[in-house]
């Protein structure tokens, strides 16, 4: 910033006083303007732009402290430095706790009243720089994610507004690919702890071990392998959000542990004996029957009474058909954009296809079957052939198993390449040998 | 051609003032000439704090110099006691930015005031560079960032000995479009 934006107010009623800041601000190319009394200094502030005001303790009628006070009252931006005749530890502290930056006493040592101010006005331009952020994060991170209008996402969105700006402990439920994760983030980036990180466990990933090493962290030497100290997710997750994903397959022992974590907030990193405190809130998020897993005796019913305390159901795709077209398009233009593609839209014919279609795999099969359509399409326009749609024309008894899917979905991708091998593995993103070897697996043929 | 009085005030040396009189003539293109005025400076004096008013004695400077030197004369006086201005503990000197008169002290530039040696080439160094920085003020330049520069802002005798005697290029230029 030119030092001639930035604006300096001088409020004293002595007049040399003011004179002698004015022309030494003045030196250094500040844009600077002195009052003789608080009226004038709240009067000046009101008209003008400021980033820095110099005060004098004590002036007849309001004094320095009070003029603070109602400086604070409509503006938090302009940072205060208040100058007084006599150090006094009380003066001082009730200056820093009214919102002053600082004090100093008359005479002030130039070098001092220099670093003084440059140091204000850096702290001013961080603080400007981190609202800038903060607000682009908003920005950025907002549940923007969530496509869709009818009436049950609706319904959804109402609940992640409600619970977002509390500290309850949440739970998602809902088959795979709904967008548990998504609604995590909603929750995340819709509460106070947004600034802080969001830290995911895929619970179902790992083995016991691996997840208590995970979550917990580890201290060097503390099994083989761990040649440094390494901190968990709980620790990391700090003032922020610890999303457990899949929570219904952790083993009972790490159920334990998380129980008694999630109510003390204190834990220690495995082979460590340092008790850690994190400030974490838990959304969960899982598509069992947690329920039956409780009558089961698999998932201790303890800790499903401490992460059921607000339960959000996301329905599958089938049951909010009014969106699939809205999503549909919405991926459309991601993808486009990420493909640097010219893909307009859909025919009527493969809207219809798309409407039809059951989503066994929700809205992450719809995204990968847009995916896969803009890339074998070739115009502006997603016809039908491009995409990869099996169960409505031959619904098969068990054909909603994944592996169906799979094996159906490679099945298309291989006749639609001429069982070309090598552009069929890049389509499917994987590498030829496993192409063959889902090839052999599946027993798939290439057909005249 | 221009011309800068320089006025030695309570009994500053004359070697010093005499040694300014070359590189500022080159720095400012003037006529630079060494001038008796007579002030009582004990009206300045700030028995609280031993030191001289630096603004007050400006001000006086300002009405009763400048108006009996030729029009464009730039007046700087030079003094050998420590100046202050009433919010700072000192000032080096003091000028009147876009106006005509100018003042530095030697005081607190003396290696020897720090318990280093005397040494009278760096004292006359510093000396100028701040007689070059007031005078520079005196021609309507502010503070510069570049740190080499004359005009850089120096609270220590350090910040003085890190810069010039001279103008950076911009401040040269600005010099120049003021002139």
């Amino acid at each position: 910033m030119n030092k001639g934006d930035i604006g300096i107010l001088v409020v004293d009623d002595e007049l040399i006083v003011r004179e002698s800041l004015s022309k030494w601000f003045r030196e250094d190319g500040f844009r600077v303007e002195a009052a003789e009394n608080a009226a004038t200094a709240l009067r000046k502030l009101q008209a003008g732009q400021w980033n820095l005001m110099l005060v004098d303790i004590k002036m007849p009628g309001m004094d320095g402290i009070e003029l603070l006070q109602r400086v604070r009252q409509t503006n938090r931006e302009v940072v205060v430095i208040i100058i007084t005749a006599f150090a006094t530890v009380d003066t001082a502290v009730k200056a820093l706790k009214e919102g002053a930056f600082d004090y100093i006493t008359k005479p002030i040592d130039p070098d001092y009243l220099d670093h003084m101010v440059e140091k204000a006005l850096q702290q001013q331009l961080l603080l400007r720089e981190n609202q800038k952020l903060k607000d682009t994060v908003s920005e950025l991170a907002g549940p923007g994610e969530i496509v869709g209008e009818s009436p049950e996402i609706r319904k959804v969105m109402d609940l992640v507004r409600t619970v977002a700006p509390t500290d309850t402990t949440v739970m998602i439920r809902g088959e795979s690919g709904t967008g548990k994760e998504l609604v995590a983030r909603a929750i995340h980036v819709g509460s106070p702890r947004k600034y802080f990180p969001i830290v995911t466990v895929n619970c179902g990933a790992m083995t016991e071990s691996l997840l208590e090493s995970e979550l917990f962290g580890h201290e060097r030497g503390a099994f083989t392998g761990a040649q440094y100290r390494r901190k968990g997710k709980v620790e990391l997750a700090d003032g922020g959000t610890l999303f457990l994903d899949e929570i219904g397959n952790i083993d009972m022992k790490t159920q334990m542990d998380l129980l008694r974590v999630i109510e003390t907030k204190q834990f220690t990193r495995v082979g460590g004996t340092e008790m850690i405190r994190s400030d974490f809130r838990v959304i969960c998020a899982t598509n069992k029957d947690l329920e039956a897993a409780v009558r089961e005796g698999t998932f201790r019913e303890d800790l499903y009474y401490r992460l059921n305390v607000f339960t959000i159901d996301l329905p599958p795709l089938r049951g909010r058909r009014g969106d699939i077209a809205k999503l549909a398009h919405f991926f459309l233009e991601r993808f486009s954009r990420q493909m640097n593609k010219k893909v307009t839209g859909f025919s009527p014919d493969a809207m219809l296809a798309l409407k039809a279609h059951d989503w066994p795999g929700n809205v992450r099969e719809l995204e990968n079957a847009i995916e896969r359509a803009m890339v074998v399409a070739e115009g502006e326009v997603i016809d039908r052939a491009h995409l990869p749609l099996h169960t409505v024309a031959a619904p098969a008894k068990d054909g909603k198993r994944l592996e169906d899917i799979e094996q159906r979905h490679i099945e298309q991708v291989l006749r639609e390449n001429g069982w070309n091998v090598s552009r069929s593995a890049a389509i499917l993103d994987i590498d030829r040998v496993t192409l063959y070897h889902k090839i052999e697996k599946f027993g798939l043929k290439r057909t005249q | 051609m221009s011309a800068i009085h320089i006025l030695p005030l309570g009994g500053a040396r004359a070697d010093l003032s005499a040694a300014l009189a070359a590189p500022l003539a080159r720095t400012f293109g003037a006529n630079v000439e060494e001038r008796a005025w007579d002030v009582d400076l004990e009206t300045f004096f700030n028995p609280e704090r031993s030191q001289y008013n630096s603004t007050e004695l400006l001000l006086h400077l300002k009405r009763h110099y400048a108006p009996l030197a030729p029009g464009g004369v730039r007046a700087l006086a030079l003094l050998p006691f420590d100046l202050f201005i009433p919010i700072l503990t000192y000032v080096f000197g003091e000028a009147e930015v876009g106006g005509n008169v100018a003042v530095v002290s030697y005081c607190r530039l003396a290696p020897d005031r720090y318990g280093l040696p005397a040494d009278d080439a760096l004292l006359g160094e510093r000396l100028l560079k701040e007689a070059v920085h007031e005078l520079g003020h005196v021609s309507s330049l502010i503070h510069c960032a570049e740190q080499t520069c004359v005009m850089h802002a120096s609270s220590y005798v350090e910040d003085i000995d890190l810069k010039g005697a001279s103008f950076c290029r911009v401040c040269a230029a600005e010099l120049g479009r003021r002139a």
